[in-house]
């Protein structure tokens, strides 16, 4: 870890200040989570619903560090070939025809250890993020979306930070990466994988924090119109709605209003641009009803 | 006088007692976490210990509640780690004058000072404030074991929470666009939760100073929705166990559908195992195997509404609700007396609410008196519906069979069973009640797959995952 990278991480503070240096504006827990994951070694598990920064938190880090950022994204039926290695079966193959060419005695125990080497193996991302002498971040998005029993493929990357491949032996991290796997809480997660992480949910931030990420992604916005967003869209995340506006819907929102040069929140204007920041009809007659 | 690391390691660990009395599984790794966790951050701060234990202890949002409820009295204010961070006074008695304005302030005074202290977001004040009001209307009793809940309605009661809300509330201005007020309205009910919330964090540092945080922990008794009984539970809670709901209908999908890959048994595929060995110059590398058809399963839920199990019918319709989010196929019918199909309510409402509204509205499941009677619905569903059934159905009956001693008609059941896949009846009673009174579960039992109990979501769970 270089020097500069461990400052950003040495205090909760240092933290939250090297967060917002990139753009990132943390809530005192995040920045606490982050901290500890980091002194603890342990992958955090950010759960929380769509569009409130999951994914952004990982970038926001990796841009921190300097460290590249090795993504997955977990999808149904994702396996093991995906998602830490594979073999190159093809340069194998090429391999072996060479050797036949050579017409050597001794070439078959020349081939024979030889194309289970790691010149012939294909990292994939879990792979890819352990290996190499410089930390990387890893981000496992939306790790929900997998089946139960595929989870099990992490767990040895999460916890041991290594990776075993029968042919050839278990490769252990040569940098420790910074690990955050995301969820959408479409189910439970097991609890083996819940256990090897640190737990930080992202819901809705607090009216003030969703007021200073307004201003600070939307240029041009004044901080009296930005309190205003935040304190409508908190309303409208307090009444019943099927998809309750997530923090990008309401910097979108933020964005047509400037666009369409508004100071200040007026009935006609609201009604007239709902729809950017709700996305179903019935959704969007609820919060025209509560402007009657 | 301030806690050494050591103090803290003992009340983690009394800690973790109490959150798994409370349910909260909290494993033996997990607790190993928390402890170093606390070696890395300055445990003094409140806030900090809290996010600390929260990342390390707890891995679901649900759990939340019960947590801060269990940590805030644990940690309140008044226990052995924060009384150095306090200096506001020693106790209810001295705390009247430290604001220095101690007699002097009367009800309207004190009131009005509230209302202001709340809209200039003072923190300080506020609890100096309300811990003026509690030690004066509380009525607080020492060394009786109560969870606090009427010494803050009392408290609010005096403080005349009407008047709170007329004072913040904004003066109707003709002149203020609607938006701004719809703002104005709900930040007053931010606001008064906040006073709530401090209300109740003085009432309990004076418990937690009374009777210990152990005992106070026990009488509130901080329950998760998993275990919140469908039967006995409030509106507020039904929106809770709402919450989860979603995750676990996508479970019952997944397990009823038998999952595609279960078996890696399958056919081979021939003629894509020969055009992918092409690449490796005709060398069978890799066999492919045919993709088995995932099934569809049909789901027919048959839901109980009678008032007997009201709140319970409000979870069914909930869960069928999210079912039919998750399934392509599924039919929901509902009866009292008779019984009648609302899949389509469900199709034609975009929310819950409006579902419930339809079924209470237009289902028709009166048929004479409106009392629950099973053996009707159980012929009227088997005279208009019976042949729908395929070896792809599996039902689901929810309901507490109570037949108000009607005829059980429980060989229609059987005849059900015989065409379907599968037929389980979830009953929301404890199940030492069952088959007492008008109770016939026995009867139901002999031909259902299976009578479960499902009086909360761990049991509902429970049942889901013993699905296969």
């Amino acid at each position: 870890m270089s020097i500069s990278e461990s400052s950003y991480l040495a205090s909760i503070d240092a933290v939250e200040e090297g967060l917002r240096g990139v753009d990132y504006l943390p809530s005192r827990e995040i920045a606490t989570t982050v901290f500890l994951a980091n002194r603890l070694a342990k992958p955090i598990l950010v759960e929380g619903p769509a569009g409130t920064g999951k994914t952004e938190l990982a970038k926001a880090i990796s841009r921190l560090l300097s460290r590249e950022l090795v993504r997955l994204q977990c999808y149904e039926g994702l396996d093991d070939a995906k998602a830490i290695y594979e073999w190159n079966y093809s340069k194998q193959l090429l391999r072996i025809q060479s050797a036949k060419n050579s017409d050597d005695d001794s070439s078959w125990n020349g081939v024979r250890g030889d194309i289970f080497t790691a010149e012939f193996l294909l990292e994939r991302p879990l792979l890819h993020a352990i290996s190499g002498s410089d930390p990387k971040v890893l981000l496992v998005d939306e790790v929900d979306r997998v089946e139960v029993e595929t989870e099990a493929l992490f767990l040895e990357v999460l916890s041991d930070f290594q990776v075993t491949i029968p042919e050839f032996g278990t490769i252990k991290a040569a940098s420790m990466p910074m690990v955050i796997l995301t969820s959408n809480n479409t189910r439970e997660l097991s609890e083996a994988l819940k256990r090897r992480c640190i737990f930080l949910y992202l819901g809705y931030p607090s009216r003030e924090r969703e007021k200073d990420i307004l201003t600070m992604k939307v240029p041009g916005l004044t901080e009296a119109l930005a309190k205003e967003i935040s304190d409508y869209v908190a309303f409208l995340r307090g009444i019943d709605l099927k998809k309750a506006p997530s923090v990008s819907e309401s910097i979108d929102w933020a964005l047509t209003l400037i666009s369409l040069g508004a100071s200040t929140l007026e009935n006609e204007m609201v009604r007239s641009t709902l729809n950017v920041l709700l996305k179903y009809q019935g959704d969007i007659d609820k919060a025209i009803a509560k402007l009657a | 006088m301030s806690a050494t690391f050591g103090d803290f390691y003992d009340a983690v660990v009394e800690f973790s007692r109490l959150l798994r009395d409370a349910k909260v599984p909290v494993s033996m790794t997990e607790l190993v976490d928390a402890t170093m966790a606390i070696e890395a951050i300055s445990p003094l701060d409140r806030e900090q210990l809290r996010v600390a234990l929260f990342a390390t202890m707890v891995k679901s949002e649900s759990h939340r509640k019960v947590f801060n409820t269990v940590f805030d009295v644990f940690f309140s204010r008044r226990s052995n780690f924060f009384d150095a961070d306090e200096g506001r006074g020693d106790g209810v008695g001295d705390a009247v004058d430290q604001g220095g304005f101690g007699d002097q302030v009367d009800l309207d005074g004190l009131r009005e000072m509230v209302v202001e202290a709340l809209k200039g977001g003072d923190v300080e004040q506020l609890a100096r404030l309300v811990r003026i009001a509690v030690a004066r209307y509380a009525g607080i009793e020492r060394g009786r074991s109560v969870s606090g809940v009427y010494y803050s309605y009392r408290t609010l009661k005096q403080l005349n929470l009407d008047a709170i809300y007329a004072a913040l509330r904004p003066e109707d201005n003709a002149q203020m666009d609607v938006v701004a007020k719809v703002i104005a309205n709900d930040k007053v009910e931010d606001l008064v939760s906040r006073l709530k919330d401090t209300l109740e964090d003085e009432i309990r540092r004076i418990l937690v100073e009374d009777r210990g945080a152990t005992a106070v922990v026990k009488t509130i008794k901080p329950t998760l929705p998993q275990d919140l009984d469908f039967i006995s539970a409030s509106r507020d809670e039904i929106e809770k166990i709402r919450h989860a709901i979603g995750p676990l209908a996508s479970k019952l999908r997944a397990r009823i559908s038998g999952r595609a890959r279960r078996a890696k048994r399958s056919q081979l595929d021939f003629r894509k195992t020969y055009r992918e060995s092409l690449r490796y110059g005709g060398v069978p590398i890799e066999m492919h195997l045919r993709k088995r058809r995932p099934s569809k399963p049909e789901i027919f839920i048959i839901a109980d509404i009678s008032g007997s199990v009201a709140s319970f019918a409000r979870f069914a319709l909930q869960l069928v609700y999210a079912l039919s989010e998750n399934f392509s196929k599924v039919r929901a019918f509902v009866f009292i007396d008779a019984i009648d199909e609302v899949t389509e309510f469900f199709s034609q409402s975009s929310t819950i609410e409006e579902a419930i509204r339809l079924i209470n509205t237009e289902a028709k499941v009166v048929h004479l008196d409106g009392h629950t009677d099973y053996g009707h619905a159980l012929e009227q569903f088997t005279a208009r519906y019976l042949d729908d059934l395929t070896k792809k159905s599996t039902i689901l009956i929810l309901g507490d069979a109570r037949n108000n001693y009607h005829a059980s008609k429980a060989e229609l059941m059987a005849e059900m069973r015989r065409r379907s896949r599968g037929l389980y009846f979830l009953n929301p009673e404890p199940a030492n009640y069952w088959n007492s009174g008008d109770s016939i579960v026995r009867e139901y039992q002999r031909y259902a797959d299976r009578v479960v109990e499902c009086r909360n979501l761990r049991q509902l769970e429970l049942f889901v995952d013993s699905l296969t």
